[in-house]
């Protein structure tokens, strides 16, 4: 009795199982396209087998554990990766959109600007007196310096952009570490035993990665469960169930947001030049070294622009006899330089002679406009070594070699992190087609453990019959 | 290695977007014609491109230049001409009457007081609104008959208003050409040793009324190295008109080039653009019909 009993208990038992396995199958088919999720698989094993007198009887199969088939290794991996792929991304993408500034595909740009410019004073050497040239370099004039301005105002604009951006992403990462804490709390309180908290865990190797892609950090697992996230500069952002926040912060030098993290009490470390990975040192990287430096060599032209033009027409004599003020006004920045007012209202004193003593005036004097015209052929960039043009190409050049850089760096980290995922997904991946012939193995299983039942009720029914 | 669904189906997609940029640049270079759109497409590229446009506009700017330089010279040797078949015509007259009556040197007279006019208007001639023979005074007729004292001929006297300036022209870069302006080495030039063409005539005019026979030969004598002096000034225009020429020469075999190597760098080759966009449409096509055939089948449709 007690056998049939034990038959009958155990395919009770092995109609459990696997109808939980087919649950746990179930539970793989839904998530197929889930992000993040690893596949899960329930372990079986054997009870304890009860002994008789012809040795152990097996008593069936129970339940272990529903595990979670995933490679931890890989997961750091993947997030170490992740941060250079985000930094990349980030900084590709602010590039990409600086190049279109440099707009010099149709040739609209600073070099027709400043060409023409150079032309207008060439032309007014072959008329030095005569209004239309001396109207028209004011017009090319003007041209040039706008477009200066409008250079300048647009890198400008796009730091500003980027400040956005970076605080954007600074809610974000607060939001993600937020999450990170309560996915602590939650995975530490299910585990309590022996239990996996695979859901849990999964998600928050997806909230991991999606941090990581945002700033570089080092994650680990204590002995509890519990993951902790440090900033690479050993500032805490997770600790158990603790989060700290980022936030930005004006920097009154440069007129852009910091990025800072808040201690335990609230007090704000300046971390902008700590960050060394993930979205936001691609935008911090753009922002505070990239365009700088394009606007510090456009500053640079102008200001060597302005004052050997300016220089050359103070020692000059405009049409009135009188010495030349400066032709450029401003501080000699990109954002500033505009055309002296004055020459604007009057182009009578454009400077274009030189000292027309005794006489009044010389208006068929065109020496001083030679040798500004002159100005455009000689070295007076980069230490002597490069003219304007020379100098303003180098650095189109330049901003479209950052372009190829990020590009290249980010396809790389791409292939790699594709490569990495891949692996990921060969191991921790659900194959439908896998999930179809367990479907079948459990289902045959099942149908054979109901089988079992009813042939173990039949067998009591006989015996009862016997009775 | 395991390959799941979401393997595969993750990897056509990178092949499919990696596809799609390639086609979306192809189709940039052929649309706009060219195969640089922006400068990382080649940025070596760019800063010869820009290199080349600036020589380009500067050549322009050069011929210009030059074109003016030449216009300019004619029109001095025009006028220089001018001045030389008047001066021979008073010459001429002055030989004639060296032998001739009281009356007939009235006559002269008269007549050449008109050619000395014409003489005096072609020294103050304008081009493109500015006097050609006064230096930088440019706006200041370089010649003026003195005529405020002056009752009779003899004591009209010629003013220079002008000063010794000339005119430069950029025809390279930092190479300029010099022409003279100064009026003075041309028809003035007696503070050097030349000849004041126009004291000489008036002389020659004076002595005419004068009947004065000695007067008009010495004068005959000196119109002579006037007009000496006028041709060695033409002479001396010439090798700065062979100088524009050669120049203009240089450019004009020289602008051409760079216009060749500013189409190779920057021009796209429409025929191979398209050929390669043809290959490309058939790569994706290919992986589209591949991602098809992968995607589709899976165990579910082959079980009962």
């Amino acid at each position: 009795m007690s056998d049939l009993n034990a038959i009958m208990s155990i395919g009770g038992q092995a109609l459990i199982t696997h109808q939980q396995a087919i649950s746990v199958t179930s539970h793989n088919i839904a998530n197929v396209n889930t992000p993040g999720y690893s596949r899960q698989e329930l372990a079986m094993s054997t009870n304890v087998p009860s002994d008789s007198e012809i040795g152990p009887m097996g008593n069936g199969v129970s339940p272990d554990a529903i595990e979670r088939i995933y490679d931890r290794f890989i997961n750091a991996q993947i997030n170490n990766e992740s941060q250079e792929l985000g930094r990349w991304d980030a900084q590709k993408n602010a590039v990409e959109s600086l190049e279109m500034i440099f707009n010099e595909t149709y040739g609209y740009g600073l070099s027709e600007a400043m060409s023409e410019y150079w032309n207008a004073w060439q032309a007014l050497t072959i008329n030095p007196a005569g209004s239309a040239e001396r109207q028209v370099l004011v017009t090319r004039a003007q041209i040039l310096t706008s477009t200066f301005n409008k250079l300048d105002s647009d890198l400008t604009l796009s730091q500003q952009d980027l400040d956005l951006t970076i605080q954007g992403t600074i809610t974000d990462i607060n939001r993600l570490s937020a999450q990170l804490a309560d996915l602590n709390q939650k995975i530490v309180a299910s585990e309590i035993g022996t239990q996996n908290a695979n859901d849990y865990r999964d998600r928050r190797d997806l909230v991991l990665k999606e941090l990581s892609e945002l700033i570089d950090l080092n994650a680990f697992e204590d002995a509890n469960g519990n993951v902790s996230v440090l900033n690479a500069s050993g500032r805490p952002l997770v600790s158990a169930t603790a989060s700290w926040q980022l936030s930005t912060e004006l920097n009154v030098v440069s007129g852009l947001q910091d990025v800072v993290w808040l201690d335990d009490d609230g007090n704000s470390v300046n971390i902008n030049n700590d960050i060394s990975g993930g979205k936001l040192k691609g935008w911090l990287e753009a922002r505070d070294v990239l365009i700088p430096g394009f606007l510090n060599r456009l500053d640079a032209l102008a200001q060597t622009l302005v004052t050997e033009v300016n220089n050359l027409h103070q020692t000059g004599f405009d049409l009135n006899g009188i010495a030349g003020e400066v032709f450029f006004d401003g501080t000699g920045t990109a954002a500033d330089i505009e055309v002296n007012a004055n020459i604007v209202g009057d182009p009578g004193l454009i400077a274009a002679s030189f000292d027309p003593l005794p006489f009044p005036s010389a208006p068929g004097d065109n020496r001083n406009a030679v040798e500004i015209a002159k100005l455009q052929h000689q070295l007076l960039m980069s230490g002597n070594t490069a003219t304007f043009n020379d100098y303003y190409s180098s650095l189109v050049r330049d901003v479209g070699n950052e372009v190829l850089k990020s590009d290249s760096y980010y396809t790389h980290q791409s292939e790699m992190v594709a490569q990495l995922d891949n692996y990921r997904e060969s191991i921790s991946g659900v194959s439908l087609d896998e999930e179809m012939i367990n479907l079948i193995k459990f289902q045959n299983a099942y149908a054979a453990a109901a089988k079992l039942v009813s042939t173990a009720d039949e067998m009591m029914q006989t015996v009862l019959q016997m009775v | 290695m395991r390959v799941t669904n979401n393997t595969m189906i993750h990897s056509i997609v990178r092949y499919l977007t990696r596809q799609n940029e390639a086609l979306f640049d192809r189709q940039n270079i052929i649309a706009s014609g060219k195969k640089i759109n922006k400068p990382s497409d080649d940025p070596l590229g760019m800063g010869r491109v820009l290199d080349y446009r600036q020589t380009i506009a500067s050549i322009e700017q050069y011929q210009t230049n030059i074109q003016r330089g030449k216009t300019r010279l004619d029109v001095v040797e025009v006028n220089l001409d001018l001045v030389d078949d008047l001066l021979e015509v008073v010459r001429a007259i002055a030989q004639d009457e060296t032998g001739g009556t009281t009356e007939s040197r009235q006559r002269a007279a008269e007549s050449l007081k008109d050619v000395y006019d014409q003489i005096l208007d072609q020294a103050n001639s304008k081009f493109n609104d500015n006097y050609l023979f006064s230096g930088y005074q440019t706006k200041t007729a370089p010649f003026s008959r003195d005529d405020t004292q002056a009752t009779t001929f003899d004591q009209f006297t010629i003013t220079y208003n002008g000063d010794a300036g000339d005119m430069q022209f950029i025809v390279a870069d930092n190479t300029t050409i010099t022409m003279q302006a100064d009026g003075q080495p041309i028809f003035h030039d007696a503070a050097s040793g030349g000849i004041n063409i126009f004291d000489v005539m008036r002389d020659l005019i004076v002595g005419l009324e004068n009947d004065d026979t000695a007067a008009i030969s010495i004068q005959s004598g000196l119109l002579e190295q006037g007009e000496t002096q006028i041709q060695d000034i033409r002479s001396a225009n010439a090798p700065i008109l062979y100088q524009l020429q050669t120049t203009e020469n240089h450019w004009e075999h020289y602008k051409p080039k760079i216009e060749d190597l500013l189409g190779t760098e920057e021009n796209a080759d429409i025929t191979r653009a398209v050929v390669e966009l043809q290959s490309l449409e058939l790569a994706y096509q290919s992986t589209l019909a591949t991602a098809a055939r992968i995607i589709q089948p899976g165990l579910i449709s082959f079980l009962q």
